[in-house]
Parts: C-alpha cells; structure tokens; sequence
C-alpha cells in the first residue's frame, strides 16, 4: 500500500532522515491492535518504508486480530517541528474473516 | 475513552469510506456521541466492560425498628443505629457482572461511602463465595461467570445504612461481545452476544447522520431532502411524508425498532 503524506497546498512531504511515518489500526475505545513504524519492522515482518510514497506492508501473521473494521491512523513524526507524533490522515480499515480460521 | 462504536464503522455503513471529508467526519462523530448516549439512556447503564467503584446502600431504606451498634471514639462512646429492611441482595448499578477480574467486596458499617479516613481497611474484606456471591446465570466464551441481573447475594443481610458497602467490580461487554463475535469457551458451548447494541447505536448513528446531511446547505452526493416538488412563481412546495418520517425520525430518541433490540439487556433493577 503506496501512503503519500501531503502539505496543506496538496504537494508530497518527503520525510527526512529522523523524520519517521506510523500506522496506528484500532478502534477509539482502546489500544492498537496493530502498530507499525518506519522504525523498524514488526516481528512478523510488516513494514512501513518511509520515501516520497511510503509504502506499507502488513503481514498476514499481524492480522491475527478479531474481523471488522477498524480505523487506520497515519501519524507522522517530524523531527524539526516539536518532536512529536502528529496524526496526518485516518482510514478506514476493514480486516476480512479468513474462511480457514 | 469507553466507546461503543468505532467512527469507521459508521463511515463504512454511510458509503463514506472513499472520499469522507473532515467535516462529514466530524458530524459522524458527534452523531455517535448522541446516539450512545441515547442508547445508555434507554439501558439505564453504560454497556462497555469497565472496572467500577461503586458504595451501597444509595439510601437509607426506612427508620422503623432497627439495629444499634456501639462505637467508640477516643474518649466518647456512642450509638449508631442502622436502619431496618434489611436484605440479603444488594442490586448494583451496572450489568453485567464478570467473574473475571473478580470482585472486591468490603463491609464497614462506619464506612461514610470512603469519606472517613481509615474507612473500608483491610479487616472489612469480605470473601466472594463465602460471604456473598453475584448471582451468575451463565458462562462467557472465556469460561467465565456472568451475573447478567447484577444481583449480589449475601450470607447474611446487607447493611442498610447509606454507603457502607463498597463494591469494586467488573461489568459490561466487550467489544467482541459487542460485535457478536465471542467464541465458544473450551466446551464449545457458551458465548455472550450483545451484538444488538452495537446494531442500535449504528443504526442510530446513521439516522442521525444523515438527519444531519439533508439540512445542510450543501447536499451534494445525498438525498436532496423530503421535498418532493418545488415551484418558484407562486411559491410552493410538497413534503413527501414518508421519506420525510424516514430521515427525521419524528425526532425521537429512539427509533421503536432499536427498544426492540434493546429490550432484553434493559437494567431492570436500575434507574440512571
């Protein structure tokens, strides 16, 4: 899944090199059930790859979570403005049952 | 924050998941606000699975023939005298309860609802299944007990006096039960299902949602409304009715459809 972040004029935030990008899915009421940075790649290998389109990749072991749909939130860190996590855009996230579970 | 319904879920139901703007967003937000709100109402308790501290009796039941106890204080001994119509269930305010984590339950006949300093100490523990017990009526698909009536009982009679049982307990749903997708415990029986109010608040969050789309000033994309005809010289226009009944709702709180499903998990017991 290609991400491209965007400026208030519609043009392509590349992020720098200690900026980072996070995809956050879950549900208003609690904690993620799936948190993916472009730190470092989960345990079971689902990535974010920040770049001018930043690429995010899930795992089928992550999506181990309870069907449904979800709220996918898009955070960006920017290092040269506050050092903090800034949530850039939310999506909906909808998780298919596996008809072999 | 406790909630029932995710904003996505209602987004998805909307058709709105492509192409939803912030402010569309922001109305389906505070739409979910007021139907939860609306829906707790009806249930008289917050369905969300919570640990809750909570005091018992709310109120003093009477002052007829009562028991006395002594107690002293410093230099002055004095008597405080508990209030009869006692009884040996004690009706807490939210449902249902879980087994798991399992409950607190302390007795402190000066106990001042937590007022006192030193009150509810460490000797006023009471035991669950020797001195009370909730009373469970089935299993979740955890294998855990639920009292689904929020019935506690005692081995003897509760208190009476106002705010000297104190209770810390978990009750509620989760959001898988809340989603109709609890699986069967180890023996593939049991499962809790309180998919229906999850249906309600959704349901009840798109009628408010789209209440709110066909009065904006800018309807592109939905329904322009319940007006059916519209002539400029000699100004006029017609209402169709039923559309009309269909988006508004006649402005109640509740469509009677939602009462339907709601019914069986109404707080009988319990007026918020």
């Amino acid at each position: 899944m290609l991400i491209v972040i965007k400026d208030a004029n519609g043009n392509a935030i590349v992020p720098g090199a200690n900026d980072k990008v996070r995809a956050r899915i879950g549900r208003r009421d609690g904690t993620s059930v799936l948190t993916v940075d472009s730190d470092a790649a989960t345990a079971n290998g689902s990535s974010f790859i920040k770049g001018a389109s930043n690429t995010l990749r899930l795992d089928a072991s992550d999506l181990d979570f309870e069907p449904g749909t979800y709220t996918m939130f898009i955070d960006y860190f920017d290092n040269a403005d506050a050092r903090e996590w800034k949530n850039v855009d939310r999506q909906v996230f909808h998780l298919e049952a596996d008809c072999s579970s | 924050m406790a909630s029932i319904l995710d904003p996505s879920e209602a987004i998805l139901e909307l058709g709105l998941s492509s192409s939803i703007t912030e402010e569309e967003r922001a109305i389906v937000n505070q739409a979910i606000v007021k139907a939860e709100g609306a829906v707790k109402r009806f249930l008289r308790y917050d369905p969300t699975l919570r640990r809750r501290t909570e005091y018992y009796p709310r109120h003093d039941a009477s002052l007829g023939r009562g028991v006395s106890i002594m107690e002293v204080s410093s230099t002055q001994a004095y008597e405080r005298q508990l209030v009869s119509g006692q009884t040996s269930e004690l009706q807490l305010m939210h449902i249902p309860i879980r087994s798991s984590p399992a409950m607190e339950l302390r007795i402190d006949y000066d106990g001042r609802s937590g007022a006192r300093i030193g009150s509810f100490g460490a000797e006023t523990v009471k035991v669950e299944g020797e001195d009370f017990w909730a009373n469970y009526d089935q299993f979740d698909g955890s294998g855990n007990k639920v009292c689904s009536d929020g019935i506690l009982r005692s081995m003897g009679l509760w208190p009476q006096t106002a705010g000297t049982v104190r209770v810390i307990y978990t009750a509620g749903y989760t959001n898988i039960e809340l989603r109709g997708q609890d699986e069967p415990d180890v023996d593939g029986n049991d499962i809790l299902d309180a998919s229906p109010i999850w249906t309600a608040v959704l349901e009840e969050t798109k009628r408010r949602v789209e209440q709110v789309m066909v009065r904006r000033k800018s309807s592109t994309g939905w329904t322009a409304g319940p007006k059916s005809s519209e002539s400029l010289g000699d100004y006029s226009y017609s209402i169709d009715t039923s559309l009309s009944k269909a988006l508004y709702g006649s402005s109640v709180e509740l469509m009677d459809e939602m009462k339907m499903l709601l019914q069986s998990f109404v707080h009988m017991g319990w007026d918020m």
